[in-house]
């Protein structure tokens, strides 16, 4: 289970730095993989349990600063300029609406029903509907180009 | 809501007091799970500072002056057998910002109490009357 969470991090991770400028985005990856074996490392020195529970929260409760940190350094660094036509700004913007419901259900369950197997199940489909609506966003979608 | 330029929000001062701390103890700089760990021993809070909003105040507070950073030593990471560390340090600029916020807090609790003993003052003479 650690490792599936681990794996989820370090995707998110690579999908908000996604066409940031490759110094920004080599740091914030490195920095974050650093930061996921230094708490594994810690949990098994002082032998904490929950460290799938415990990661999990931190990517899912820190995704607003993230997305917003990508905009903000998409803002001032050299990253490559992604134009978007309207028909992706509506994938996106359903993305993050059920995204975000998503690992909201998610959290909930984890934390309030302690039912780690169908919160991952609910943060699955938050996950691939969240993928799919930046990658769409991201790419563009064909004749997509609004009025 | 937008700050008042200068002024700092709640994890920063975390951040630079924890900073601060690791100095005392003969540590000069810090990496980001460390401070996560050192901020949720301090307040006691259930769970680390989650990703996002720790690396975003971390870039934020050194692109304002407030820590500095560094990659350490590949070999020192190679040697451990872990990924490197990005290194933080608490900057005199810093410094002088938690200073000035922990004035500004003692300024405004005595602002307060001041204003808790005019009300019970007030209240004295409204029931005296």
């Amino acid at each position: 289970m650690n490792d599936l969470v681990e794996r989820l991090a370090r995707s998110w991770v690579r999908l908000y730095t996604l066409g940031l400028g490759p110094e920004a985005r080599a740091n914030r990856r490195a920095e974050i993989d650093s930061d996921l074996w230094e708490h594994r490392h810690d949990a098994a020195a002082t032998g904490s349990t929950g460290l799938a529970a415990a990661v999990l929260w931190r990517v899912l409760a820190g995704t607003p600063h993230d997305v917003l940190w990508s905009v903000e350094a998409r803002g001032s660094g050299p990253g490559v300029a992604i134009g978007m036509p309207w028909r992706s700004q509506r994938g996106l913007q359903a993305a993050i609406v059920w995204g975000t419901a998503f690992f909201a259900m998610a959290l909930g369950l984890i934390d309030a029903a302690g039912m780690p197997i169908l919160a991952f199940m609910v943060l699955g489909i938050g996950g691939v509907l969240l993928v799919a609506g930046l990658m769409r966003a991201v790419l563009g979608s064909p004749g997509g180009v609004g009025p | 809501m937008r700050r008042k330029a200068g002024s700092l929000i709640p994890i920063e001062v975390r951040i630079l007091a924890a900073g601060l701390a690791f100095r005392g103890r003969g540590q000069p700089d810090f990496h980001g799970f460390l401070v996560a760990k050192e901020i949720q021993a301090d307040s006691g809070a259930r769970q680390l500072t989650a990703h996002g909003t720790l690396y975003k105040a971390l870039d934020r507070m050194e692109k304002a002056g407030l820590l500095r950073s560094r990659w350490e030593d590949a070999d020192a990471a190679a040697n451990e057998r872990r990924p490197r560390r990005r290194l933080y340090e608490v900057t005199p600029t810093g410094e002088r910002a938690l200073a000035d916020a922990a004035r500004a807090e003692r300024a405004l609790g005595a602002a307060g109490s001041r204003a808790d003993r005019a009300g019970a003052s007030q209240r004295g003479v409204l029931e005296g009357a």
